[in-house]
C-alpha cells in the first residue's frame, strides 16, 4: 500500500498531521483499509488516533456515558454501565462483525463511516446520542451524519467522543435481519425504546437502518404511539405506517420490495414486547 | 521505520514500511502459519491474538502494535505437544484441508481463557468470524467444547491440601 502511515502522540500532533492534503484518520481500520484495499480511496496519508492517550477514555457520569474516540467495540461491552443503561446499545453492537473485528473497530468509525446500515449507528439515533468535535462543538448524531457515508465534520478536524444521556426505558428491542446469522450486513435493522406502565405507551422511539439514506427515526410515528395500549390493533397500524414510511432501495442484499414488508412485519415483535411493562 | 514486538514470547527488532499490515510482516519473519486468504477481514484465515485477543492481521498494520505482543498458533504447542484444542481439533475430525486451523486455535484459545465453560452457542458467536469452508463448523464446536472440558479438568487439579492450612 502506497501511503504514508503516522501515530501521533497527542491530539496537537494529530491536528497537525491531519491538515495536509489527502490525509485520513484511521482507528480501528476495519472501514478504512477494507476501502483502500478496493481501491475506493486512494490516501497520501493515514493518519492513526490509537496512541492518543486524551481520547482513550470512558465515563459514567450522573447523566450520560461519555465513550472516548478510540474505545473498541470489546472494551465498550465490558464497562459496566453500558450494559445497564444501555442494553440495547450494548445487543446492537454484539451483532458487529465478529470478535476480531470488534477487537479493534470503534463506535466513532461506525458514525463517521455513517453507513446506513450502521448497528451502532442505529441504537446512537435512538438514545439521541451527541457527537463531540475537536473545534469543541458538540452535534446530535442525527445531524451529524448528513447523508450515505457523508457527515458533518469539518475538514482538519476529529470526532472526541460520543455522549449518551441516560434515561429510564422499560421496553427495549434491536434486531437485525441479514442474509445470514453471522458477519451480515442488515438487509434491515429496527429498534425501538418503550417507556410504558400497564401496556399503555408513555414514550416511543422507533429507528430503521438500511431502508433510506441514512438510519431513519420515524418520528411521526414516535407521537401517534403516545398514550396508545400496546396490542395488536395498536401493531397493526404502526406496521401500516412502518411500511408507507420506509423507501429503501434494491440491491444485493435485497430487493426494496421484500425490505418494505420486512420492515412492517418486524413490528409484530412487539406485541411480546408489550407483555414486559 | 523501526518497530520492535513480541511473537509468541520472542523479540523482534525489525525496519518496516509504514503502510506494511501485520499479516505481511509475520510471514516475512516465518510465521506462515498466518495466512494471506480474502484480504477484506472476511475469512479470519489471518487472526492472530494481539495482548491476548484475536485480530485481524490483514486489517492491522504492523506500525501499530509497536510494543505489543503477538500470538500466533505456534505459541499454543509447548515443546512439541499440542494443546488440548489442537488435540480435541484432531481427535473431532474437524480439521480437513486444514488452511482456516490456524487462526481457529487462536481465536479458540482466546475464547477459552475469557470463558472456560462456554455453552455450544456461545462457541458459534465468538467463532462466527473464521470460516471454515470444509467442515460445516459442527466437529469445530464439539472439538472446542471437548477441549473446553479437558482444560477445566486439568485446572482443577488439587494444588496440595490448602484446606487443611487454614
Ligand atoms: C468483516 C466486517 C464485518 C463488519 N460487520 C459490521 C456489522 O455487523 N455492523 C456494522 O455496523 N458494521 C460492521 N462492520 C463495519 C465496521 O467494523 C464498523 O463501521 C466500525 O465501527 C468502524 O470503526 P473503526 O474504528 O474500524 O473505523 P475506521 O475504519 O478506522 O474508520 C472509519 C471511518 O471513520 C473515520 N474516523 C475514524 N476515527 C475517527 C475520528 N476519531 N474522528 C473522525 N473520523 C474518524 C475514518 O477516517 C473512516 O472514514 C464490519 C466490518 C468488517 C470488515
Amino acid at each position: 500500500m502506497d501511503f504514508v502511515f503516522m501515530i501521533p502522540n497527542t491530539e496537537e500532533e494529530l491536528k497537525t498531521q491531519l491538515s495536509e492534503p489527502g490525509s485520513f484518520l484511521m482507528t480501528g481500520g476495519t472501514d478504512l483499509l477494507v476501502k483502500v484495499r478496493i481501491g475506493k480511496i486512494k490516501p497520501k496519508r493515514v493518519v492513526s488516533t490509537i496512541r492518543i492517550p486524551t481520547l482513550h477514555f470512558l465515563k459514567d457520569k450522573i447523566d450520560e456515558i461519555v465513550i472516548g474516540a478510540t474505545i473498541t467495540y470489546s472494551e465498550l461491552m465490558d464497562f459496566k454501565p453500558l450494559i445497564k443503561n444501555f442494553p440495547l446499545l450494548y445487543d446492537a453492537i454484539y451483532t458487529v462483525g465478529s470478535p476480531q473485528i470488534r477487537n479493534r473497530g470503534t463506535l466513532v468509525g461506525n458514525v463517521v463511516n455513517a453507513s446506513p446500515a450502521g448497528d451502532g449507528l442505529l441504537a446512537l439515533y435512538l438514545l439521541n446520542a451527541k457527537i463531540e468535535i475537536s473545534d469543541g462543538s458538540v452535534v446530535p448524531v442525527e445531524e451529524f451524519v448528513t447523508g450515505p457515508g457523508q457527515t458533518a465534520l469539518p475538514s482538519g478536524e476529529y470526532v472526541r467522543a460520543i455522549h449518551i444521556p441516560k434515561y429510564d426505558w422499560s421496553v427495549h428491542y434491536f434486531e437485525k435481519v441479514g442474509q445470514r446469522n453471522s458477519m451480515t450486513i442488515s438487509i434491515a435493522s429496527v429498534g425501538w425504546l418503550i417507556r410504558c406502565k400497564n401496556r399503555i405507551i408513555d414514550e416511543f422511539r422507533i429507528a430503521y437502518g438500511s431502508v433510506a439514506p441514512t438510519v431513519l427515526r420515524l418520528r411521526d410515528v414516535e407521537e401517534f404511539a403516545k398514550g396508545k395500549h400496546i396490542d395488536e390493533d395498536f401493531t397493526h397500524s404502526i406496521s401500516k405506517m412502518v411500511e408507507e414510511r420506509v423507501h429503501p432501495i434494491d440491491d444485493v442484499r435485497g430487493s426494496a420490495k421484500y425490505r418494505k414488508i420486512l420492515c412492517a412485519n418486524l413490528v409484530y415483535r412487539m406485541i411480546e414486547e408489550g407483555t414486559k411493562c | 521505520m523501526k518497530v520492535e514486538f513480541k511473537v509468541n514470547d520472542r523479540k523482534h527488532s525489525i525496519e518496516i514500511e509504514p503502510g506494511e499490515l501485520l499479516v505481511e510482516t509475520l510471514r516475512r519473519l516465518g510465521y506462515k502459519s498466518v495466512k494471506h486468504a480474502c484480504d477484506t477481514a472476511s475469512c479470519g484465515a489471518c487472526s492472530v491474538q494481539l495482548d491476548g485477543n484475536p485480530v485481524l492481521s490483514c486489517r492491522t498494520f504492523t506500525a501499530a502494535v509497536d510494543g505489543h505482543e503477538i500470538k500466533t498458533v505456534e505459541a499454543f504447542s509447548k515443546e512439541g505437544e499440542l494443546s488440548a484444542v489442537q488435540k480435541a481439533l484432531v481427535e473431532e475430525g474437524a480439521v480437513q484441508c486444514g488452511f482456516c486451523i490456524p487462526a481457529l486455535v487462536v481465536t479458540a484459545e482466546a475464547l477459552l481463557n475469557e470463558n472456560p465453560n462456554p455453552t455450544e452457542e456461545e462457541i458459534k458467536t465468538y467463532l462466527n468470524g473464521n470460516l471454515c469452508r470444509c467442515t460445516g463448523y459442527v466437529s469445530q464446536n464439539h472439538a472446542i467444547m471437548k477441549a473446553a472440558e479437558l482444560r477445566r479438568n486439568s485446572a482443577s487439579v488439587p494444588a496440595g491440601n490448602q484446606g487443611e492450612l487454614s
